[in-house]
């Protein structure tokens, strides 16, 4: 757990500290070094600075008292006493004293500026005191020939300078107090002669260079000596040991006292140094304040106490610690925040993990939003979790249905009615279904016990037979079919190996099929189909069977017959041998969608390449595949054929010879009653012209010829209606009989009555489907006829018995009525007359048949037109004569009910 | 006396002589005129047209036609005194022997003014002409 963060800490952390440690050695060594030698070079600086300024401090002095020396003033002075021209003199002396005035005043580091003769008198004298620059007058002017600097002045050259060591002043043989260290600065000065007449001095207040210069910056732990060649502090950051020279206050302070004889020695001895002494940094540099003289110099030195110096170092030092310590710290804190940024994400996700290892699959890890490669790694972890949930799941949803399949298989295994045994390589039985279970009556346990051939067969060694043992040897699928009474009916017995990867028997599936039923049934099929054949041979119309590319495969013996191929020959050929293609292929195609079709009539053509009618039925029937196949029955009609065609010409023939015959009795009957007209005329005319000349006899035989023309007109007349009867247009329709039969009764009224006929009109004459003018001139004529039979009552009339009379007038009655059948309605119109003998009864209805014995008006045409019109509707005319007592005719005829009357 | 001419287009001889006779009876300004065949009939109307021609008025006061004619059939000669502008004002009365209902919606429909069947009784024949001429 913690592998990753001590890895982070340890390794980078270390690395980084080590770095920053070692860089930070290194920077600091070398910080401290610089800072030192900084520090030091400073000081060599300051020390270096001092010494050049006192340098040129001290060269100043030596070019002001060169420069001084060859003023022309003192120049003109030293001429003007060599002259001893005391005006001059005195006039020189003051101007030489304004020059030294001006020159002090300007200058401020002269203690005095004198010139001193040769003699040694100080000559000029400018002084410097707390009140400022003042030229000392005469009096006070001194003999200084005795001073050391006046003598060694003396002895130089032109151009010399002299300058003496530096020491405290003194006045009148003591150390004058407050102590003024001094320097002197002196030159032979000459005339314009070139003899040194004098010199020049200037007391120089090396205070100016103590303190002004050499002392101007005391840094903090500074000390500045200046040491004389002897070792005597000229001066000492101890004012007390300052001066110890014999000269001066002779305090014995040296510097070969305080140090050791060599260090002592190195500092005296006039090299530059720099070197740290005791705890404190020297700086010696020689001050050669002499430039005539090499050999004489102050030492310089400047201390600095070693804190100074590495005071900042060590706070440097301090401040580099604490800045590695900070950025170590930094580093750290850095680390672990960075740490904690990973390792904390990384811990969730391990924390996530194990609670999904324990089996939560539902747990998700949650980080915060920072898109980094932790946060990937967390959705694609959870991604992850997420597909082994679903996987999870899927595998239990694969465990339901595996389940659930094997409780169906078993489900199917028992439920199937073969019987199933699974056997072992061995053929041992370690598995059967319910079927077999129950019909052996055994149950699973016992099943494991037996061997099977004991169960199967009942017997103690299997049969060699048996596909069980076949299946041992030939590894393939085994079949046998046992039968018997002992086993309850036929089964298939089938065996299937269960083959191991080597291809070795690892075990059987047995099953058993009861095929007794379907035995039964192929039986049944069989005797069928045998059926079918006979019925095909002996049926006396041809059977054609054909495919749907119309090649025939059934041909039965009347198929040969008909159009001479045997069996052998036609089978295998096309249709088209027999049948012409064209009409065939359509009905084929049509017969595929309706299953029987009509009957058609084709040509087809024999072995012998005669042409024959055919009348052929077509039906078609569904086979495999949805392929059809076609079976035609077919019947030689090439007689028929012929006999239909003699018949419709016949027929044709006979229907020209009626139209013949109508026209040729219409034109005659036109004929014939054209000179009728004439006959009439004349004859009428004859009688009238001649009228008064005729007799009775004349008149007689007027009257005759006049009504035999009008009897012809009649005939001619009758014949002209009948063959209306077959000319005219029908019109068809349903009509009421009743009115139709009231109409005709009405419009024979007169006749009726006069005849004393009582006519009775049945209620229920219904309405018929009916040509209604011929429906009339039918009940016409048939009411007529049965008035006619009826005789005159011209008798009666006669006889004065009453009674006769109406006995006679009862008899005179005529009926008209209706009795409905299934199919037709049967008409009557009975008369009480003396009706008709049976021999008669037939011939009443041929035309211009009429009984003879009773004389009636008309032609007997009547009946004749009864009868057509009776055809024409379809119906039956019959006479039923006598209808009672010997007496009455009954004329009945038939009207269908249906609307389908054929059209003539 | 106003003169008035009936034509009659008849074949028959005997047919016109009793016609004819029933016509003038008792009456001596008409004339009759006799056609005996169609063609006959056909000419003379057309040469009556020419003489016709702007005349308004004209003596043919009727024309009696027979259906049963030869050459041309009286249906034609119908159509023909009809359809013509000239002489369709004259009426015409078709007699004929038939009595068939078609020849007469035939008859009538060419525009015959009249039909009617020659009788074979005389009398009634007199009776019918009676009254035509009454009408005419």
């Amino acid at each position: 757990m913690f592998g990753i963060r001590n890895k982070i800490y340890i390794i980078p952390l270390s690395i980084v500290v080590i770095c920053l440690i070692i860089i930070s050695a290194f920077f600091g060594i070398y910080m401290m070094a610089y800072i030192k030698n900084e520090k030091l070079r400073d000081f060599q600086c300051t020390t270096q600075s001092k010494v050049e300024e006192a340098d040129a401090f001290l060269h100043s002095i030596e070019r002001d008292v060169t420069s001084i020396s060859h003023n022309t003033f003192l120049t003109n002075l030293i001429d003007a006493v060599k002259r001893e021209d005391t005006e001059e003199i005195n006039h020189c002396k003051f101007e030489v004293e304004m020059l030294f005035k001006t020159f002090s005043e300007s200058r401020r580091i002269y203690d005095q500026i004198r010139y001193i003769d040769f003699t040694g008198h100080e000559v000029v004298r400018v002084d410097i005191n707390g009140k400022g620059v003042y030229v000392v007058p005469q009096e006070e002017l001194r003999d200084k020939s005795n001073r050391y600097y006046f003598q060694e002045t003396v002895k130089l050259n032109e151009g010399n300078v002299y300058i003496s060591e530096l020491d405290l002043n003194r006045e009148g043989g003591s150390v004058e107090i407050p102590h003024k260290p001094m320097l002197r600065y002196a030159v032979p000065v000459s005339g314009s002669d070139k003899q040194v007449q004098g010199i020049v001095v200037l007391n120089v207040q090396a205070d100016h260079l103590l303190k002004k210069i050499l002392t101007r910056e005391i840094l903090n732990g500074a000390g500045t000596y200046l040491l004389d060649q002897d070792g005597y502090y000229l001066l000492h950051p101890e004012a007390t040991k300052q001066w110890g020279g014999l000269n001066d206050l002779n305090t014995g302070e040296n510097v070969k006292r305080d140090l050791p004889q060599e260090t002592a020695a190195l500092i005296l001895s006039g090299k530059p140094e720099s070197r740290l002494v005791d705890k404190q940094f020297f700086n010696l540099i020689p001050i050669y304040f002499d430039s005539s003289n090499h050999e004489r110099y102050w030492i310089m030195a400047e201390s600095l106490d070693k804190s100074i110096v590495y005071s900042p170092i060590y706070a440097f030092v301090i401040l580099l610690c604490i800045v590695i310590a900070l950025l170590i710290a930094g580093a750290v804190v850095f680390s672990l925040i960075f740490l904690k940024r990973i390792t904390n994400p990384l811990r969730l996700l391990v924390k996530g993990t194990k609670q999904i290892a324990d089996g939560d699959l539902e747990h998700t890890i949650t980080i915060e939003k920072k898109h980094n490669e932790i946060t990937e790694l967390t959705e694609t972890f959870n991604l992850m979790v997420k597909r082994l949930r679903a996987s999870s799941e899927e595998n239990r949803q694969l465990f339901l249905q595996l389940k659930q399949g094997q409780g169906q298989w078993q489900e199917t295994f028992d439920t199937i009615t073969d019987l199933i045994t699974i056997h072992d390589k061995d053929l041992r039985i370690i598995m059967a279904n319910r079927a077999f279970s129950e019909k052996f009556n055994i149950s699973t346990e016992e099943l494991h016990n037996k061997k099977y051939h004991e169960i199967f067969h009942g017997t103690d060694e299997p049969s060699p037979t048996c596909p069980l043992v076949r299946i041992v040897e030939s590894l393939q699928p085994e079949f046998e079919e046992v039968e018997g009474s002992d086993i309850g009916g036929a089964f298939l017995v089938s065996a299937y190996p269960i083959l191991d990867e080597e291809g070795k028997l690892n075990g059987v599936v047995r099953l058993a099929k009861e095929i007794t039923e379907r035995k039964k049934v192929l039986k049944e099929i069989e005797m069928g189909i045998e059926y079918t054949e006979n019925l095909l041979e002996t049926a006396h119309d041809a059977i054609v069977c054909v495919d749907e590319e119309g090649i025939i495969n059934i041909w039965n013996q009347s198929a040969e017959k008909v159009f001479g191929y045997k069996k052998s020959e036609i089978i295998g050929l096309s249709v088209k041998e027999i049948i012409s293609a064209g009409v065939l292929d359509g009905f084929l195609q049509m017969s595929k969608l309706i299953k029987i079709s009509e009957i058609l009539e084709i040509s087809g053509k024999t072995k012998a390449g005669k042409i024959i009618q055919l009348e052929m039925s077509l039906s078609s029937q569904k086979i495999e595949k949805g392929r059809h196949a076609f079976t035609m029955i077919i019947r030689d009609i090439t007689f028929q054929k012929g006999a239909e065609k003699q018949l419709a010409e016949k027929a044709n023939m006979l229907e020209t010879i009626n139209r013949e015959l109508e026209e040729f009795v219409y034109i005659i009957s036109h004929d014939l009653k054209e000179p009728l007209f004439a006959i009439d005329g004349y004859t009428s005319r004859l009688y009238r012209t001649y009228k008064d000349v005729y007799d009775d006899k004349g008149k007689l035989f007027t009257d005759r010829i006049k009504i035999n023309v009008q009897t012809m007109s009649n005939k001619i007349k009758e014949i002209m209606e009948v063959l209306k009867i077959g000319r005219i247009v029908y019109k068809f329709g349903d009509n009421d009989s009743g009115a139709i039969v009231k109409d005709v009764v009405n419009s024979l009224e007169t006749r009726i009555k006069t005849n004393r006929i009582k006519v009775t009109i049945d209620h229920n004459l219904p309405t018929v489907y009916c040509d209604e003018r011929r429906l009339k001139d039918l009940f016409s004529n048939l009411v007529t006829n049965a008035i006619k039979f009826m005789g005159t009552s011209e008798q009666a009339e006669t006889s004065h018995d009453r009674s006769a009379k109406e006995r006679d007038d009862e008899l005179r009655s005529v009926k008209i009525g209706c009795q409905a059948d299934t199919d037709a309605y049967k008409f009557f119109v009975e008369d009480t007359g003396i009706g008709i003998r049976k021999e008669y009864q037939e011939q009443i209805f041929k035309i211009f048949r009429r009984l003879r014995d009773i004389e009636t008006e008309g032609t007997g045409v009547g009946l004749a037109i009864v009868k057509k019109i009776v055809e024409l509707h379809s119906g039956k005319l019959w006479i039923e004569s006598p209808v009672e007592d010997g007496r009455g005719s009954r004329f009945c005829f038939t009207i269908p009910k249906t609307s389908h009357v054929s059209n003539n | 006396m106003e003169e008035k001419k009936i034509v009659l287009v008849e074949d028959d001889p005997d047919h016109a002589d009793l016609i004819t006779e029933v016509l003038v009876e008792g009456d001596t300004e008409t004339e009759i005129i006799l056609v005996q065949d169609g063609m006959a009939a056909v000419d003379y109307f057309q040469e009556l047209g020419i003489e016709w021609n702007g005349r308004i008025d004209c003596k043919i006061k009727l024309v009696i036609l027979d259906l049963n004619l030869p050459k041309v059939c009286g249906m034609e000669v119908l159509k023909l005194l009809k359809k013509n502008s000239k002489y369709n004002k004259i009426p015409v009365v078709v007699l004929s022997t038939s009595s068939d209902q078609r020849t007469i919606d035939e008859v009538y429909k060419n525009g015959a003014n009249g039909y009617f069947v020659k009788p074979s009784s005389y009398e009634e024949f007199v009776e019918k002409v009676k009254i035509l001429k009454k009408c005419s």
